[in-house]
């Protein structure tokens, strides 16, 4: 039983569940253009648009929980750029007794690059926690994709959690023989070389007895495949990718303009 | 006298919501072998995590020696709460034997002369002083179980938890670790977490039912499996020779081994 939070699929009822993958994937990747495009202040409007959707998919703060992941980042961002951002010219903050500057311009750089990371995370969170990873594939799958790649994109869904949950039970193998976890940083990365021999060499077991497992069960078999989950591309489906597409390109290119 | 180990009202869930123990009280003195029993996922295991501080209780307290686990981590109480994980490859990662089973005392801060000692005294009880040069990745898998217990008596706990110790072995593995879970009893306490009723009978003498999440018995194991309604609650089948003699007119219905038998054959014999 994990301890940790897994980021992976929430099976719930909703409206933003029942989609085609294939929608949500194309409203992704606009969003991500999107981010790309816009300013900081607009990046932060467009993050704010994922409490309706987080909403309509009964989510709710689920969505939010990686953003702790990210605040290491926006730290180092910040501090980094912050004082030696190459274009500097206006200096903000002096830090007192000392002629450690703090500029403007790499203030508002991290901010962009900040905002940005901000939406496609979430975005992309919302995204893996809506969607079926058998359902992605499968409307991958109508799109040509051959079954071999589609195979992959799955294991990588699955094999996130399934490590997770093994560097969790390796980590407690090694505690209850005494390992210290705590203490600074040197000495914590010294005290998890331990766990890297198990997860490897386990991480190769698996995947070599997993490729026996399929092939068992006729995985290269030379025929057409059919599948178990069904997707279905809706009327609504097409509405909502042509929606997206139409109000993004708007967005972007007035963003552009002014 | 203190238990070594007592749990108060303990109620243990995941951070999603699952409850997995539901007020458990327990006491277990030193020198004891306890088994805990009962169907996957309902809460052995669990249970046994918060004996060495790996889970901490969400209500309710676990006492180590009279002391609360609360504030304790877990490398501290390895000291005296030692745990052999179920799958030996989740915790050998040392390129030899000897290694591995020194890392659990490297970390107790000893002597290297004290190590030194403690990894051939472990290495001896589980009869590998031969394979201590050995690669961990040659090992068979009877042997890296061995190698695992070694990693835990070496760190001289009062208390050694085995989680399923028969898994995976063939019979000779499973008659080795008989015979030194019957060794270990002499110097440590040992809870080992089993569904092979077989080694239970033979070795335990108290034995503890796990049912969703709660503590249903917690006696003795002759009791045990006396009990119908505790065994077909809990499909647990008790050893074929006990199943055997209670099928039988006449025999007593707590027997546990072949010799038991025989001497009620013969008493009836008379």
């Amino acid at each position: 039983m994990p301890r940790t939070i897994l980021i992976s699929y929430i099976e719930r009822d909703s409206l933003i569940h029942k989609l085609n993958p294939l929608t949500k994937l194309t409203a992704l990747i606009c969003v991500i253009i999107l981010a790309f495009i816009l300013g900081p202040v607009n990046n932060l409007i467009l993050f704010a648009l994922i409490l309706p959707l987080s909403y309509i998919s009964k989510l709710t703060w689920d969505v939010f929980k990686p953003i702790r992941y990210l605040l290491i980042i926006f730290a180092i961002l910040f501090s980094i750029q912050g004082l030696f951002y190459p274009f500097r010219l206006t200096p903000l903050y002096t830090i007192p007794f000392t002629n450690i500057i703090i500029w403007k311009e790499g203030i508002i750089y991290a901010a962009e690059i900040s905002a940005r990371l901000l939406v496609m995370m979430v975005y992309g969170f919302l995204f893996v926690l809506t969607t079926h990873p058998g359902d992605l594939v499968n409307a991958l799958r109508k799109l040509k994709m051959p079954y071999k790649v589609g195979y992959i994109v799955l294991s990588t869904l699955h094999v996130i959690p399934s490590i997770q949950m093994q560097v969790e039970t390796i980590i407690d193998a090694q505690k209850s023989r005494g390992l210290d976890v705590s203490g600074n940083i040197i000495k914590r990365l010294r005290a998890y070389v331990p766990l890297l021999g198990p997860l490897f060499i386990g991480s190769v077991q698996q995947a070599v007895e997993r490729t026996m497992a399929l092939e068992a069960r006729a995985f290269s078999a030379d025929c057409e495949k059919t599948s178990f989950r069904q997707t279905v591309f809706r009327k609504r489906d097409r509405n909502i990718i042509i929606a997206t597409v139409i109000i993004s390109v708007t967005v972007g290119v007035l963003s552009w303009i002014y | 006298m203190t238990p070594i180990i007592k749990v108060n009202n303990l109620m243990f869930s995941y951070p999603n919501g699952v409850v997995a123990l539901r007020n458990i009280n327990l006491e277990i003195n030193k020198g004891e072998i306890v088994a805990i029993i009962g169907h996957n996922g309902s809460g052995k295991t669990t249970l046994v995590k918060t004996f060495n501080g790996l889970l901490k209780p969400t209500s309710g307290e676990v006492l180590i020696n009279g002391v609360s686990t609360k504030n304790e981590n877990t490398a501290k109480l390895s000291k005296i709460v030692g745990y052999v994980f179920q799958n030996p490859d989740d915790q050998i990662f040392n390129n030899s034997v000897y290694n591995e089973v020194a890392f659990g005392p490297g970390n107790l801060n000893l002597k290297k002369e004290e190590i030194n000692k403690r990894v051939l005294n472990a290495l001896e009880i589980v009869g590998l002083e031969k394979d201590k040069k050995m690669h961990t990745l040659d090992l068979s898998l009877n042997k890296k179980k061995l190698v695992t217990i070694a990693s835990i008596i070496a760190m001289n706990p009062e208390v050694i938890i085995l989680d399923e110790p028969s898994s995976g072995q063939d019979h000779e593995g499973t008659v080795k670790i008989e015979a030194l879970i019957k060794e270990l009893q002499k110097n440590h306490t040992v809870i080992i977490i089993s569904h092979d009723m077989n080694l239970v009978s033979k070795v335990a003498s108290r034995v503890i039912v796990m049912w969703d999440s709660n503590l249903i018995f917690d006696g003795d194991k002759r009791t045990a499996f006396m009990n119908s309604d505790l065994l077909k609650k809990t499909d647990v089948s008790p050893p074929i020779i006990t199943q055997l003699a209670q099928k039988i007119k006449g025999f007593r219905k707590d027997i546990l081994t072949a010799d038991e038998f025989i001497d009620e054959i013969i008493k009836l014999k008379k």
